[in-house]
């Protein structure tokens, strides 16, 4: 009798302990892992933006949410709200790609300049004025 | 949504043009919903926004997916069932700083009102900002209150414990003028 309690217990913890593991691995993970994504494009960053100025719907059927590597020349970098982020420039001087850089990516993006060619990869988000990746970690450059 | 979007592109052909027009093309704008259950907070730093000095006409636009939360489930359930970014992947915003005064060399507050849409929803709206200027442009700033079902955004009796139904919205962007971008 004690020992099918004991039984009883064992499992009934054994059983706690995995929907525990289980609730921790699902609501604990984090947003996002560039690294662990396999990269679903590779594009420059002209074509990039000329996709999203042309035609914007299906710009997000083919790019939102896929992880992209964008390749093309610096425009700027800035630090601005204590996030480091690269623009990256198009054909027109009025819409860039921004790449919001992870902090395992700063110190290398610090040493970056202006016009130097550099290859991203992050998780595009869509399109205002300019196309928006986050994540971004430095592949190239 | 259509206006908002147009507006902002006839300010980006007319800022190339004219010194009037200042942009932020990363100002941040992060929530909080306040629980018992569990607090969720939220930032954007990529939002677009641009002002028109000549009269304080102001529009802002952002993606609802570039929202960073901590944890992906989070994440996840604000784009998939509250605010259903496929269908509405944008909030925008049009209006004006009342009474904005160009020459102010100190901090003012100033009301912005405007038309704000989010989830499809359209909704005028009044909230206090603060303009402070700095070097050839300005930083504006403040915070202001969302109701959760002013948007007609439904969240899932299951959920409902875990989701404030006024959520605090903060912003601050840094506007540079436009012909430095």
């Amino acid at each position: 009798m004690k020992i099918k309690y004991i039984k009883r217990i064992v499992g009934l913890s054994a059983v706690l302990v995995c929907c525990s593991y289980l609730y921790f691995v699902i609501n604990e993970k984090p947003s996002y892992d560039t690294y662990a994504k396999k990269t679903d494009i590779s594009i420059s960053s002209d074509k990039l933006l000329t996709s999203f100025s042309t035609n914007e719907t299906k710009a997000n059927t083919d790019f939102t949410e896929k992880t992209i590597e964008v390749e093309g020349s610096i425009k700027k970098i800035t630090h601005v709200n204590n996030r480091y982020t690269v623009l990256l420039q198009g054909q027109s001087d009025t819409s860039h790609v921004i790449c919001d850089v992870l902090p395992s990516s700063i110190e290398k993006v610090k040493k970056l300049k202006p016009g130097q060619t550099v290859r991203f990869k992050g998780v595009c988000k869509g399109y205002l004025l300019d196309v928006i990746m986050l994540n971004c970690i430095l592949i190239k450059g | 949504m259509n206006t908002i979007i147009a507006l902002i592109f006839s300010f980006t052909c007319f800022c190339a043009f004219s010194q009037d027009k200042i942009i932020a093309r990363q100002g941040q704008v992060s929530f909080f919903s306040y629980t018992s259950v569990e607090n969720i907070e939220a930032a954007n730093n990529q939002v677009l926004s641009i002002i028109d000095l000549s009269n304080g006409d102001i529009a802002v636009s952002m993606l609802m997916r570039a929202f960073v939360f901590k944890k992906a489930l989070m994440e996840e359930h604000f784009n998939e069932s509250y605010v259903e970014s496929d269908l509405y992947p944008k909030l925008e915003f049009e209006g004006e700083i009342v009474d904005f005064e160009i020459d102010a060399t100190t901090a003012q507050t100033k009301m912005v009102k405007g038309k704000m849409t989010l989830h499809g929803v359209t909704r005028e709206v009044e909230v206090k900002a603060q303009i402070e200027p700095i070097e050839n442009a300005y930083v504006l700033s403040g915070e202001f209150d969302v109701g959760v079902s002013e948007y007609e955004i439904n969240v899932p009796p299951l959920l409902r414990p875990n989701i404030a139904k006024v959520i605090n919205v903060m912003f601050r962007f840094e506007y540079e003028p436009y012909e430095n971008q």
